[in-house]
């Protein structure tokens, strides 16, 4: 009983935290394609330009998208991006404490 | 009795090893959903929630006690750690209600349908990116402990059994 009620504490603690994102993220760019995919021209009429292709109008379904891809990009090499971005914030911050208490230039540390 | 205490600090402290130690190894995997590919990433993730859960209840006491006297009498260190966990469960949270929005595997399997969102997916990758950091501050912050667990719970049991043979060897040695 005491478990499960913990866990109903949790829950409670996400779902706010889900139903202030659901709230900030705007209606509009939260719906995204529900309406359905827009219409894409995929060939040129004969005696449309070819300068139209370039254009985003052109692509309306990379609006908003970010720039250089998403993180689904990333194949093992994420794997040791992250370690490694993870092992100089430990390396900067728990050996730069450890120093600053052997200094004592930082009391309540 | 201060021997039954000391073994049942002993236990709760190694389930808290591995139990950590699971949620570090899954978070990386699940970073790199190309690598493993989608139906991994997103079985993988649903079992790392399951483990943030249980992370939770096993740190239950140490939750309310700071709650409890957060703008009382507490050490600066403890409150900083409070508010980065504060921050880490908010990140979490995003990316696991994201991850499940995004989903082509599980949420499909449930026999939901979702709609198809970039917002959704570009908030996926950017909370990953900023969990990327509160994780490794969060580590951080525990560094002196993983340090000593890790000696106790994974280097001295290898490093007993790799001597054992040699030990074994010199005794009989000496009863021969």
């Amino acid at each position: 009983m005491k478990l499960l009620g913990r866990i109903v504490i949790i829950a409670l603690a996400a779902a706010l935290v889900i139903g202030s994102l659901v709230t900030f993220v705007p209606n509009s760019a939260a719906t995204g394609f529900a309406a359905g995919r827009p219409e894409r021209q995929l060939t040129l009429e004969a005696d449309q330009p070819t300068t139209e292709q370039s254009t985003s109008a052109a692509r309306p379904e990379f609006a908003g998208r970010e720039r250089g891809g998403d993180h689904h990009e990333g194949g093992f090499g994420h794997i040791i991006r992250n370690a490694a971005i993870m092992a100089i914030i430990i390396a900067l911050v728990a050996f730069g404490m450890r120093w600053l208490r052997r200094r004592r230039d930082v009391v309540w540390l | 009795m201060q021997t039954a205490t000391k073994l049942k600090t002993g236990n709760r402290s190694k389930t808290n090893y591995i139990v950590d130690l699971v949620i570090g190894m899954s978070f990386l995997i699940a970073t790199a959903p190309n690598a493993t590919g989608e139906p991994i990433h997103e079985w993988l993730s649903m079992g790392l929630l399951v483990m943030i859960v249980v992370h939770l209840l096993l740190h239950w006491q140490w939750i309310v006690a700071i709650t409890k006297k957060l703008f009382g009498n507490v050490a600066w260190q403890q409150r900083i750690n409070y508010m980065l966990n504060i921050g880490l469960f908010i990140d979490l949270t995003i990316i696991m209600f994201t991850g499940v929005m995004i989903s082509k595997t599980v949420v499909p399997l449930l026999g939901l349908e979702l709609p198809s969102n970039m917002t959704w997916r570009s908030l996926h990758g950017l909370a990953s990116n900023i969990g990327v950091v509160l994780i490794g501050l969060h580590l951080a912050l525990h560094w002196d402990w993983i340090v000593r667990s890790s000696k106790r719970y994974l280097i001295q049991p290898i490093a007993k059994r790799l001597h054992k043979p040699t030990n074994q060897l010199a005794t009989k040695e000496q009863s021969s």
